[in-house]
């Protein structure tokens, strides 16, 4: 054998070596089309190419796939409006089941293969709807045997509805009874006679929550949300009958919206974008360790993706061609390593100031003692221990320990009963940092509802207001917090308040002050009587906490 | 001259050595003194009578053509029409048209629950609400165009352009790296052919007059261009990593190129249509022209003094200024007096009159201070600027009943009287 031979043979060694190597790997894994997206190994991927399932010059978005896996409904702009059409996959006709005038959208398929979807049609202006007192709003309807009838109807709009895995009851966003820019969560029963409720209220400047959908086993309920409109949506999960305490599943740092289960409720795949991203794609979320992976879809922007029925492929809507098209993908699902259970911000509590008035004196206690405060102008101390501030007087703490929560979670808390509201915003308690001289208040705005505020990292205001303005006299608690993630919420006497805000990620050094009633010589008068102050980290104690991560999602069951 | 990364220093440099003379082809009528009028017709939709019927609807053509009627009252000559409520624009726009601008049909779009605020659909009103209201103007031989608030997202989620929600990659980014939907950066290009197409719809429409307005400028700022084509120039530019602090003045400034680079191109592209179409820029918060830094530079990182150093726009709309309270009149004088004076010979100026205070700058503040009625403060307004040399006056929110009756015709006395013409 000459030394050329041996070299050849050794190339064909290597070059078979190689493709045995390549084709163990593709064996193995059966990782056609994978591409590691994030830096550790992704535990969703794309198995083989992306099918393109429908074409034209036209829109199909909001893909549901039929539970007998034949068959997707979507909604379709090709004749101009909004109409819903299903495309059969084994002829690959699309069929038209929902047209004519007026918008078709958002379809759900219940278990035995009925469709839900939100039908609005306003012919009117918006003068003449409200001169008219329309009921031209978006409602509910269900198409069943070729046959569509109301389900809900109104001068609100109901949208993104979804059937329950039992089909019993459809789960929906609508702003019936909400009054600012905001959606709130309801269930309708599916039954006869089933009246619609709403189960979680959100009503304050763009916060609200969208496309609500309960896992498959029924144990959580899961959706998207807006906490304000400088945030992002955000993914939140709670439990049926106490959505309210939700869990956060997505940071605010990424966008994300349009969740879907997994069939086996153990995943869920949504629209997002990251910094960085070449635009909107499909993520899949392993909700209780937090793993997250974005698909490679392609090209062009890639949202709204809905599983097949056996959960092995995802259908999603691209816009590569121009137009926004569906396309399927088959995906494989690696088990995600078990991931210690993440401390919520709002398990770490520790109250750093307390008021504690004694013979006339005013203090804050804290870890490192008290802090007198120095009154001013019109305070008196009630014999039952209240102090009474009549408008022109305050207390103000210099200096208070612990009250320097960096960007991290804490909240304020005061038992108090207000004399007057109106004539401007009459400030309860502020905090005053370097970082903002307003850094947190507590305050009754003018028309008498009660405000929390805190800070973004800017200096601009982040604020969440009641439910209700307050009765004047009337005793109450009133706490607000600032999580961790810059998110606001607020408790009036232990009930969760509908406005939320976001944002507020100002990192607090040391408080300069801590002032109950008017601030210095400005204006914002305060007028009633406190009874408690108190200020820490994390979250307000005694209050109902949000479940864990570990908690909600702890048994999933297939 | 700094560096633009949307045209090379040799574009900017031959636009403002040779380009001066097609720049400023708009002419206003000869010598009248100008009365420029804000108008947002989103402010007009919920008038109603006491008996609950509403005056405008204004997603008709004779429901604007009530709203002009109204607007002509305070005397205005030049009127302004908003073309969007945020970047939601208001008239058949082909470049905002999808995805849907309408909630819930995107549902990104939290929906507006105001009784008929919540549920205007201007984009789909027929006829086209910019076209026709413009060609009403023309026909009554007013001066017409557009005001535009151009990244004014700051209340409301349903506000933010289609656009935007379709283009996340090209989202403003705060230091700290986060995202947000409610602004895209001038710092891309294809943001800016965006914006260039938009107003190529307006010139489409007939648009003379094109106010870009700085004051409502929801995120407009520093403080979301932490992108990455800005990132990059910084460090080349510097070699280090550029402030946290988008208050930074050298941050501040960094960004203004951007923004310059961006009227300039604007510029160009309205002297490219052939007609002859004014380019305005609206400032606030303006104090005297000392060598404190510019607010509108701070806020807004927007460089106005050298848009009219180098000639690019045609007239500044003074907004807001930041009066003496112990002087009113005389620092409000001192003012206008400053601005007018740095533009002469290089641009018009409008001084304000301004009902609208949420500023706290306005007449109702001037009343406040000076125990005088509305009427005879927006005269003395109107005649400082006059009096001062100024091109024109500029009202804003020319809201149903918000100036009334007495002020208007206090302005309307001095305009077709001793103010009729420039000084």
């Amino acid at each position: 054998m000459s030394a050329h031979d041996g070299m050849q043979k050794k190339r064909r060694r290597a070059a078979v070596g190689l493709r045995l190597f390549v084709c163990s790997l593709l064996l193995a894994g059966g990782v056609v089309g994978c591409r590691a997206i994030d830096a550790e190994e992704p535990f969703c991927f794309r198995r083989g190419p992306v099918e393109a399932l429908t074409s034209g010059a036209c829109n199909d978005t909001e893909a549901a796939w039929a539970p007998d896996g034949q068959r997707i409904a979507f909604q379709t702009d090709r004749k101009g409006d909004l109409d819903i059409a299903v495309l059969d996959l084994k002829s690959r006709k699309v069929t038209g089941v929902v047209e004519g005038a007026g918008h078709a959208c958002y379809p759900a398929w219940t278990p035995e293969g009925a469709l839900v979807y939100a039908f609005g049609h306003r012919p009117e202006t918006a003068v003449q709807a409200a001169a008219a007192r329309s009921l031209n709003g978006f409602g509910l309807r269900v198409l069943e045997r070729g046959t569509s009838r109301a389900l809900t109807q109104g001068y609100w709009r109901d949208y993104t509805p979804s059937v329950t895995a039992d089909g019993r009851a459809v789960y929906y966003a609508s702003t019936r009874d909400n009054t600012e820019n905001s959606a709130s969560l309801w269930r309708l029963p599916l039954a006869p006679g089933g009246m619609p409720e709403c189960v979680l209220h959100l009503d304050g400047p763009s916060s609200g929550a969208v496309q609500p959908s309960l896992a498959p086993d029924g144990k959580s309920l899961l959706w998207s949300q807006l906490d304000g409109f400088r945030g992002n949506w955000s993914l939140h999960a709670g439990r049926p009958d106490d959505p309210a305490n939700s869990v956060a599943l997505t940071t605010n740092v990424m966008s994300a919206y349009a969740p879907r289960w997994s069939p086996d409720g153990r995943h869920i795949a949504f629209t997002g974008f990251r910094r960085g991203d070449p635009g909107w794609g499909v993520y899949v979320l392993e909700p209780r360790a937090g793993a997250l992976t974005r698909l490679d879809t392609g090209a062009g922007n890639s949202r709204g993706p809905a599983w097949s029925p056996d959960g092995r492929e995802l259908v999603f809507e691209n816009n590569r061609t121009g137009f926004y098209k569906l396309y399927r993908m088959r995906i494989g699902v690696r088990p995600v390593a078990a991931v210690p259970p993440v401390p919520a911000a709002q398990e770490v509590t520790a109250v750093a100031a307390r008021l504690a008035v004694t013979n006339a004196l005013a203090c804050l206690v804290g870890a490192r003692g008290a802090v007198p405060g120095t009154v001013q102008g019109d305070v008196a101390w009630s014999p039952d221990g209240w102090l009474v501030l009549g408008g022109k007087g305050s207390v103000a703490f210099e200096k208070p320990s612990g009250l320097d929560f960096g960007a991290d979670a804490f909240y304020v808390r005061m038992t108090l009963a207000v004399s007057e509201v109106g004539g401007g915003p009459r400030i309860a308690a502020v905090g005053r940092y370097a970082e903002h001289p307003l850094g947190w208040q507590l305050f009754v705005n003018e028309g008498g509802h009660l405000c929390f505020s805190a800070r973004d990292p800017k200096g601009l205001y982040v604020g969440v207001a009641s439910d209700k303005p307050v009765r004047r006299g009337a005793v109450f608690t009133v706490a607000g917090q600032r999580d961790a993630a810059g998110r606001l919420r607020m408790w009036v006497d232990g009930e969760l308040q509908a406005g939320r805000g976001a944002g507020a990620g100002m990192a607090y050094g040391p408080a300069q002050s801590v002032c109950l009633g008017r601030p210095g010589s400005g204006g914002f008068k305060f007028s009633g009587n406190i009874r408690a102050f108190e200020s820490g980290r994390g979250f307000p104690p005694g209050l109902k906490h949000a479940p864990t991560r570990a908690e909600l999602f702890a048994e999933v069951t297939p | 001259m700094k560096r633009s990364t949307l045209l090379g220093p040799k574009a900017v440099q031959s636009f403002v050595a040779g380009g001066l003379a097609l720049a400023c082809t708009w002419a206003p009528a000869a010598g009248r003194f100008e009365a420029a009028a804000l108008v947002d017709s989103f402010d007009f939709a919920r008038t109603a009578t006491k008996e609950g019927r509403f005056l405008f609807d204004t997603e008709t053509a004779q429901g604007n053509v009530a709203v002009l009627e109204h607007v002509l009252l305070t005397g205005a000559n030049t009127i302004l029409w908003r073309n969007c409520g945020g970047a939601t624009l208001r008239y058949q726009s082909a470049e905002e048209r999808d995805p849907r601008v309408e909630a819930p049909l995107d549902k990104r779009r939290l929906p507006d629950n105001r009784p008929v605020h919540g549920w205007l659909r201007y984009y789909e009103a027929e006829p086209d609400i910019l076209r026709h209201i413009l060609g009403v103007c023309h026909e009554r031989g007013l001066q017409a165009g557009v005001h535009w608030p151009f990244e004014e997202t700051h209340w409301a989620s349903w506000t933010f352009g289609a656009w935007n929600l379709e283009h996340p990659q090209y989202w403003g980014a705060t230091s700290d790296g986060q995202v947000w939907a409610g602004r895209c950066s001038l710092a891309y290009p294809e943001v800016v052919a965006h914006k260039l197409r938009l107003a190529d719809e307006l010139l489409t429409r007939d648009a003379d007059h094109l106010f870009i307005d700085s004051w409502r400028g929801g995120a407009w700022g520093p403080a979301y261009e932490y992108v990455e084509p800005e990132i990059k120039r910084w460090r080349a530019k510097y070699h280090t990593e550029p402030p946290a602090d988008a208050s930074d003045p050298r941050w501040c400034a960094f960004v203004a190129e951007t923004t310059h680079a961006y009227f300039v191109a604007l510029r160009q592209r309205l002297n490219a249509s052939g007609r002859k179409v004014r380019l305005m820029v609206g400032v606030s918060e303006v104090g005297p022209l000392d060598d404190a830094p510019d607010a509108t530079l701070l806020s807004r990182g927007l460089d106005w003094r050298r848009l009219v150093n180098e000639g690019v726009v045609d007239t500044v709309v003074v907004m807001s200024v930041n009066w003496d309270k112990a002087r009113p009149f005389e620092s409000t004088r001192e003012i206008y007096r400053s601005v007018i004076g740095f533009c002469a010979g290089k641009s018009q100026v409008l001084c304000p009159v301004q009902m609208y205070d949420f500023t706290k700058r306005g007449i109702p503040s001037y009343q406040a201070a000076t125990k005088q009625g509305a009427p005879e403060i927006a005269g003395r307004l109107l005649q400082t600027a006059w009096e001062e040399g100024a091109d024109g006056v500029c009202m804003e929110c020319v809201d149903y009943g918000n100036y009334t009756p007495a002020v208007c015709a206090e302005l309307r006395r001095l305009l077709d009287g001793p103010c009729r013409l420039k000084r």
